[in-house]
């Protein structure tokens, strides 16, 4: 590799480096100089967690090849505010507004704020908007952030600043509180699991099953561990405990030994001395597979005569629930309507993607990650290696938004698998690929609504049924499965209602948990059918739900009482008004 | 590269002259290639870890002759290094060379536009490409240099297949543009791009076109209809332009010539839109492209 002396302004500091040719900018930033605040979300140029300013303008580091600056002037958001009480006022009114949630984009977002703003100090928000289109941001909106920019630019113009109204009272009550860890994200110190190290640290990189369904019959790791660098390859083999884990069902094997159910199933993991080198290696891990013919379709997996994916049969679950007789209600039903849906698969795409470091602290073995659940991954981790909980440690890193989609273990367990065989810190970082591939998702639904009502609008009879697609393993499948069924109504009370919910193995990417957990699938369901009944009935959108919406007395679909606290009813009352 | 730091290359050379650039292309004996703003490629080269064959990339957008915009002898010439967001902002290409300008501020991010350059847009070969359709409405030529000396070629005639140019990047040097404007008041262009977001997404089909108007104004004397994605290629609606010769800027002429681009136009389907409703955009959007090239002259469609 031929390398180049570069000399450049970083940050205000002239800065000469010696580079290989083939890095880039990011890298350098990232690993080589520590400046660790400018974030790599996809590698691809696309999410802008990677803005950092060359000469002034905002640029992907992620595909910006590091020789390119050579001469020029780079500012990281390092470069911004240098001290806690030095902040710039972006970053102040980020904090102040609360523009700032995982804080993963936030980096990315104040360098093309800050451009924007040294050439235009009055923008108007479609401006703002327009400037910032290359950031993307998951968890705070972009609304709060388009505030944020304004009110900075009003600051740097010395205009008389927009408060925030503050009813006051007792400590923090009525007050806008700075979020505890605000300071760090907007300064980029905030420590994501990716910017963590360790001294000695090795990488690991994974290798994956290419088949959405097949039987493993042979690993061969000889080819790898003959590669340079390499110090282990991590499969089933070195896993000392039980080889599952599960939230509800023990399905999943912490790596693949038999099977394979999915594309993006992890079969081995190969420990290095650089990622580089982990990576080249994972090519060299052989995996012989017998190919069996995949199952996509949940409708199909959960015939009698399809091909069991896993030992059990393919239904997960099965969650029925019946309420008053049915036939009676359809019997008492002046209008009908019967409706099909499908809702897709849905993928969380938080910002950070999935990173890890392990390593032991005397007896002890410690994970930083991030994570939703860090209870769980120190249960699981401690079956994995045979330990008692107590010699396990799992750190929540900062975390880069999970919506649902941390809860599971991802690659926490893989790096401390590695740290346990070898004896030495490891770390993993996953590309966007890796954690779209590997990741859980929203279940995909089909579902079959039949529901009838009197000419009145009155809700007299409902059926539904609802096939949803729970992938490979069953991750938090069954709680899922429940909540839709529980949910198939929504808001909406009916004296009759039988519901046949079931959460069915394909050989797809694994459903999990994902914000509103069952319940969003529903409400495209039973909103429009509510419309329609109305229509039938020659009722209003507004009339149809006042008369059929849950109130205090009413029976949910689990014929649950309901008592207090049962607002539907006036959030309709003033959404009616408000629309009027 | 999965995840790994080291890209699929072993020598990067920003360059500062177009000869020396040639000089080392020739003694790469093929395993050297010339990078522009390499927004595209850096994607490329990481998810094909490599391009088979090439170890050094060279640089070429600190080349200054190859940069910035004049005009000059009825000609707008438009270095290949020049990026975007310099494009766009130039006030020569938002007054004369409209479809141009409207087509490269919705290419990519601003991120991107920052470093992507528009050469590379046009030699990356992807038929929707955001500067090469209107490049080709405008009629404009790229000018190729290479050890054996140098050509020019219509833009149109650079396109071989999807992602595949004309020009050789291990052997050639695309250096400028050279974009035909008029004087006097009787040409236009625009462009309609349809796409799901209003920013940093590819198109569903964009459509650019370039009218001239006879000297009283009021008929076409010729006019060029592209659009994309409709083909492997930049598409020409040559059949929809011929009905438009000497025919009056009436609102049956246009309509009728946006019915010809639509039965003409042989899109496929894609996750950015069906077949169908490109075919029927196609429609729409060449006839909303008439309307805004005419009104840069003050001009509407009469009955």
């Amino acid at each position: 590799m031929t390398e180049r002396t570069i000399t450049f302004t970083l940050n205000g500091f002239k800065q000469t480096v010696r580079v290989p040719e083939n890095l880039l900018l990011l890298d350098l930033l990232r690993e080589d100089l520590g400046l660790t605040g400018t974030k790599r979300g996809c590698g691809d140029g696309e999410c802008g967690a990677c803005t950092v300013l060359v000469d002034g303008h905002p640029v992907a580091s992620c595909i910006y090849p590091a020789p390119k600056v050579d001469g020029r002037t780079v500012t990281t958001v390092e470069g911004l505010g240098r001290t806690q009480k030095d902040l710039h006022p972006l970053q102040k009114w980020f904090l102040k507004l609360g523009a700032v949630q995982c804080g993963f984009c936030i980096p990315g977002i104040l360098m093309s704020a800050k451009s924007l703003l040294d050439q235009n100090l009055s923008p108007a928000a479609e401006e703002v908007r327009t400037a910032i289109a290359g950031n993307l941001c998951r968890c705070a909106g972009y609304q709060k952030i388009v505030e944020a920019v304004l009110a900075a630019a009003a600051e740097l113009r010395g205009e008389p600043l927009p408060g925030r109204k503050e009813t006051g009272g007792e400590g923090a009550l009525g007050r806008s509180m700075l979020r505890l860890d605000g300071i760090p994200k907007v300064m980029g110190t905030a420590r994501f699991a990716a910017d963590l190290k360790h001294p000695g640290m090795l990488y690991g990189a994974m290798v994956w099953s290419p088949y959405p369904h097949a039987r493993i019959s042979a690993i061969d790791t000889e080819p790898a561990l003959s590669v340079e660098g390499v110090v282990a390859v991590l499969t089933a083999k070195d896993i000392p405990g039980p080889n599952s884990y599960g939230t509800i069902i023990k399905d999943q094997s912490f790596l693949a030994a038999q099977k394979v159910r999915y594309v993006g199933d992890p079969v081995a993991v190969v420990i290095a001395k650089d990622e580089n080198v982990a990576c080249l290696a994972t090519k060299k891990v052989r995996v012989s597979y017998e190919v069996l013919s995949p199952l996509f379709d949940p409708r199909e997996a959960m015939k009698p005569e399809a091909a069991k994916i896993h030992d059990r049969g393919n239904i997960l679950i099965y969650r029925k629930i019946r309420k008053g007789d049915l036939e009676e209600g359809f019997r008492q039903a002046d209008v009908i309507v019967e409706k099909g849906f499908t809702t897709q698969t849905v993928e969380h795409a938080y910002m950070e993607p999935e990173a890890a470091l392990a390593f032991w602290d005397g007896e002890m073995l410690v994970v930083h990650c991030c994570s939703q659940g860090t209870h769980y991954h120190r249960h699981e981790i401690a079956r994995m290696v045979n330990f008692p909980v107590s010699r396990v440690r799992v750190i929540q890193a900062t975390t880069g938004g999970g919506f649902g989609g941390k809860i599971d273990l991802s690659l926490q367990h893989l790096v401390a698998l590695g740290a346990f065989v070898t004896g030495r810190p490891v770390k993993m970082v996953w590309t966007r690929e890796e954690s779209f591939r590997t990741s859980t998702k929203r279940h995909a639904f089909y579902l079959n609504y039949r529901v009838g009502a009197t000419r009145q609008g009155r809700l007299t009879a409902a059926y539904a049924e609802i096939i949803g697609n729970t992938g490979a393993y069953a991750s938090f499948g069954p709680a899922v499965i429940t909540r839709s069924a529980t949910m198939a109504l929504g808001p909406y009370d009916c004296p009759n209602v039988h519901v046949d919910a079931y959460g069915i193995y394909t050989n797809t990417q694994i459903s999990g948990a994902m914000r509103g957990f069952g319940a969003p699938q529903m409400s495209p369901c039973h909103e429009p059918i509510m419309d329609e009944i109305g229509r039938k009935c020659g009722l209003s959108p507004v009339e149809i739900r006042r008369i059929n919406i849950l109130k205090p007395g009413s029976s949910t679909v689990t014929q649950q009482i309901l008592t207090a606290g049962v607002g539907a009813l006036e959030t309709l009352e003033k959404v009616a008004a408000e629309m009027k | 590269m999965n995840g790994g730091r080291e890209m699929g290359w072993e020598n990067y050379q920003v360059m500062t002259g177009v000869k020396e650039t040639l000089q080392r292309l020739t003694q790469g004996l093929g395993g050297a290639r010339v990078i522009a703003g390499g927004t595209d490629l850096m994607v490329q080269i990481r998810e094909r870890e490599g391009i088979e064959g090439i170890v050094t990339l060279l640089d070429v957008t600190q080349i200054n002759e190859m940069r910035g915009i004049r005009e000059s002898g009825g000609h707008l010439y438009i270095g290949a290094a020049t990026t975007i967001s310099e494009l766009v902002s130039s006030e020569l290409i938002q007054k004369k060379a409209r479809a141009l300008f409207q087509g490269g501020r919705s290419l990519g991010s601003l991120q991107i536009r920052n470093v992507a350059t528009i050469g590379g847009n046009v030699v990356n070969a992807q038929p929707a490409a955001d500067t090469s359709i209107p490049l080709i409405a405008l009629g404009a030529e790229a000018k190729i240099v290479s050890s054996e000396g140098e050509r020019t070629v219509p833009v149109e005639e650079l396109f071989r297949g999807a992602g595949l140019s004309a020009i050789d990047p291990s052997r050639e040097i695309l250096t400028q543009f050279k974009v035909p404007i008029s004087e006097s008041p009787k040409t236009a262009s625009a462009m309609e791009r349809l796409a799901r977001r209003k920013t940093f997404t590819l198109p569903t089909l964009s459509v650019a076109v370039w009218i001239e108007l006879d000297d009283k104004g009021d008929h076409f004397s010729q006019a060029r209809i592209v659009a994309a994605p409709v083909s492997p290629i930049p598409w020409r609606a040559t059949r929809a332009e011929q009905t438009l010769k000497k025919a009056a800027i009436t609102r049956a002429n246009v309509s009728k010539a946006a019915a010809i681009a639509r039965e003409d136009a042989n899109p496929r389907e894609s996750l950015r839109g069906g077949a169908d409703y490109r075919k029927d955009m196609m429609e729409i959007l060449t006839h909303r492209a008439f309307v805004n090239a005419l009104s840069s002259l003050n001009k509407e469609l009469h009955d």
